[in-house]
């Protein structure tokens, strides 16, 4: 059930990049002209804020979390990216077992607009509108604690409970994007990612220790998670030259 | 329209990007100590003794609890929790003499064990596993005994931990 809303996402981000790159540019297919870019790297940058994670948080009523983004725009389409956020995430079972962790998280990466500095015809496209895909590598110095964990020895009738609590654990992880970002009026951004994200290490003895890891979501899930985000955009003072 | 339409594609991906799950623990959390019964017997074809899986009906109880794990079913192989607080387990082990249908012939089975837990789950909880250190029988009906793995994991599946040879 899980792949089969995953495989449906993933079309339905395939088909809004389409749908935009058709609106936007009709002949948006690479063109050689790109590799003649000559003007300055930079063309600005941006702040954003991530508003879907908070409420996604209040409705689950486990998980809070707050991010920013921010990227510079190189050569009109090329996007590093930094991400900070913080997120608690605490959860309870009837039993009284129960996980808790607070903690910041990094991203660190890079986002490839689908739209180049230069339309077909070798003009300045000034595109403040983009579909991208990119990746990410997220981490976190994380405490976790794991509470009232029931030892229960069912035959001899005993039940103990145990306590496992880390400061400072490290967790890393890939992620791979793919959403859109839009210039709504003078520079105020409103975008759209999807992400599908791989824990790859941890510091905690193993990933059954950290039923959630700041930044990245559920280990015992596919991390398949969705931004929406709103921010403004600092455009160099000749982005339109 | 194009606004209307990220709205619309961003609530349909928003409702994929949910997670189903379950609380149920899949996970042996405590494993048990695999325990075959043989039978030494003699084979007039190849003129040779030979150890052969021995079903027979088995009372078996650990001391010190009040519910018996195995009720006189006919077993050639049963399996035995060790304690998760204590370094000693023992179980009684009543059966009637093949010899002599009768004769009800009573042992004590005595594990000495090195504990160590796991973090599992928060739906399953702790797991444990266990090293046997010692394992030893009297021998009213039991002839011998052969502790042949001395690690009692989670992970085993029909890993053979103790041979007992009835007489």
């Amino acid at each position: 059930m899980k792949i089969k809303r995953s495989a449906i996402a993933v079309a339905l981000l395939a088909l809004s990049l389409a749908l935009t790159a058709q609106e936007d540019t009709p002949a948006a297919a690479a063109s050689p002209l790109r590799l003649t870019y000559s003007g300055p790297a930079y063309r600005g940058w941006s702040a954003r804020l991530d508003v879907a994670s908070p409420i996604m948080g209040v409705l689950s009523g486990q998980v809070y979390t707050a991010e920013a983004q921010f990227d510079i725009n190189l050569y009109r389409q090329l996007y590093p990216t930094l991400e900070v956020g913080y997120a608690t995430a605490k959860k309870e079972y009837p039993s009284g077992a129960g996980y808790r962790t607070d903690a910041p998280f990094f991203r660190v990466g890079l986002n490839y607009s689908f739209f180049g500095p230069y339309n077909r015809d070798g003009n300045p496209r000034n595109a403040k509108s983009y579909p991208f895909v990119g990746v990410r590598y997220g981490f976190t110095f994380m405490n976790y604690h794991l509470s009232n964990i029931p030892a229960i020895d069912p035959y001899w009738g005993t039940t103990e409970l145990r306590d496992f609590r880390s400061n400072f654990t490290y967790s890393g992880w890939l992620e791979v994007a793919g959403g859109v970002n839009i210039d709504i009026a003078n520079g105020f951004t409103m975008g759209w990612a999807v992400r599908l994200k791989l824990l790859v290490h941890t510091s905690a003895p193993s990933t059954d220790y950290v039923w959630y890891v700041p930044g990245y979501g559920r280990t015992d899930a596919t991390n398949f998670t969705f931004n929406y985000t709103i921010g403004y955009t600092f455009y160099s003072k000749d982005y339109n030259k | 329209m194009k606004t209307r339409l990220f709205a619309l594609l961003s609530a349909i991906t928003l409702f994929a990007s949910c997670n189903t799950h379950t609380s149920t623990c899949r996970e042996t959390v405590n494993p048990e100590v695999q325990v075959v019964f043989y039978r030494v017997v003699y084979n007039s074809s190849t003129e040779k003794v030979q150890a052969q899986t021995y079903s027979f009906q088995a009372y078996i109880q650990g001391i010190g609890s009040d519910s018996i794990l195995y009720d006189g079913t006919t077993q050639s192989s049963v399996s035995l929790p060790l304690k998760r607080t204590d370094s000693c387990t023992q179980f009684s082990l009543q059966f009637f003499a093949s010899q002599d249908p009768d004769l009800l012939l009573c042992d004590t089975l005595t594990f000495v064990h090195t504990n160590s837990e796991q973090f599992i789950s928060l739906e399953c909880g702790c797991g444990a596993e266990y090293t046997i250190d010692k394992a030893t029988a009297t021998i009213n009906g039991i002839d011998s005994i052969v502790l042949v793995e001395p690690e009692v994991l989670r992970t085993q599946t029909k890993t053979t931990h103790l041979k007992v040879y009835i007489k």
